[in-house]
């Protein structure tokens, strides 16, 4: 049974009372925290060092948390941050011209797949990761996620109207490379 | 669900096929890894929260400490400028006493012996300084 978001902050505030209130925030969010991760990152150790930076930011950051937002979409954002930071920090490593992390990611899909995952899944996980990182973020969180458009919002800091746009376009590209034959 | 029925017909009108396509989760971890992540991430946060360094950013965090910290850090200053122009103004008011009070003569006499007392070799360089400069009829005036 979990705590709503509303009282684990109240616990939060309570002196004492915070590590009960952190640990119901972990037990509730950190499968949704791995997968948001997971699909952006692919490969599972990477995955899991980064949800569990990801926590140990939400436990400092607690103090400042304002409420202006959702808790879950407060936790989301510093996911997707923490993603994009260590895509990048990635990428300037392979700057030379013969190593390609996108296609390193992409060779990880198969490296990491479940045996028991179908081919057209497979597919669909490769075409998401051949988007740009904004349409990336997107898609994934409304397709996978299933967020509405305010809350994505709220976690990339984007106008509902370009979110719009760039999921309707990730979705045709996702189509055009899963379905259309080469 | 509101949310999942609205994302089915989103997806409708700009891709059936994938509409269609059944989700499925093409990565897995084992079985009991969540239990052992929940774990790591409480081993980390509790040692991080033992740490100085986490007391001395959440002290840093605190509004309270940091009002404290900027009243505290304005005190100081002011009360070292508040010191320094008292300092100044207390020499400033001796300075004065000095040149409205004491008589130049004396002044100048004392300064003479003083200065005459600390080397020799300046000391007749400067009274023959003195004596080139100065009116001799005054000198025999004073005699």
């Amino acid at each position: 049974m979990f705590l709503s978001d509303s009282e684990i902050l109240r616990n939060f505030n309570i002196k004492g009372q915070e590590e009960y209130a952190f640990s119901h925030l972990t037990n509730k969010y950190k499968e949704k925290v791995y997968w948001i991760i997971r699909k952006m990152l692919i490969d599972h150790e990477d995955t899991n060092d980064v949800t569990q930076d990801v926590f140990i930011k939400v436990w400092i950051n607690f103090s400042k948390f304002r409420a202006e937002s959702q808790l879950y979409t407060w936790i989301y954002r510093i996911a997707v941050n923490e993603c994009i930071n260590f895509l990048n920090k990635k990428k300037s490593r392979f700057f030379l011209p013969l190593i390609n992390y996108e296609k390193q990611l992409l060779a990880k899909v198969d490296e990491s797949t479940d045996l028991t995952a179908d081919d057209i899944h497979v597919k669909l996980q490769k075409a998401v990761l051949q988007l740009p990182e904004k349409q990336q973020i997107v898609f994934n969180l409304r397709y996978f996620q299933e967020l509405s458009y305010e809350d994505i919002a709220e976690i990339t800091k984007t106008s509902i109207g370009a979110l719009k746009a760039s999921y309707h376009h990730a979705v045709k590209k996702i189509e055009k490379l899963i379905f259309v034959p080469d | 669900m509101e949310n999942k029925n609205e994302i089915q017909n989103e997806l409708q009108e700009i891709s059936r096929k994938l509409k269609i396509l059944e989700k499925k989760e093409i990565f897995s971890v084992s079985e009991n890894y969540f239990t052992e992540l929940k774990e790591s991430i409480h081993a980390k946060t509790h040692s991080k929260r033992h740490s100085n360094l986490y007391y001395f950013k959440s002290l840093i965090l605190n509004r309270t400490v940091r009002i404290s910290f900027v009243v505290f850090l304005i005190t100081v200053v002011s009360t070292i400028t508040f010191i320094k122009l008292q300092k100044e103004s207390a020499s400033q008011k001796v300075e004065n006493y000095i040149l409205s009070n004491i008589d130049s003569d004396l002044m100048s006499d004392y300064l003479i012996n003083n200065i005459s007392t600390d080397n020799s070799k300046t000391d007749t360089e400067f009274n023959d300084n003195i004596l080139e400069n100065i009116d001799e009829n005054l000198i025999i005036e004073e005699l």
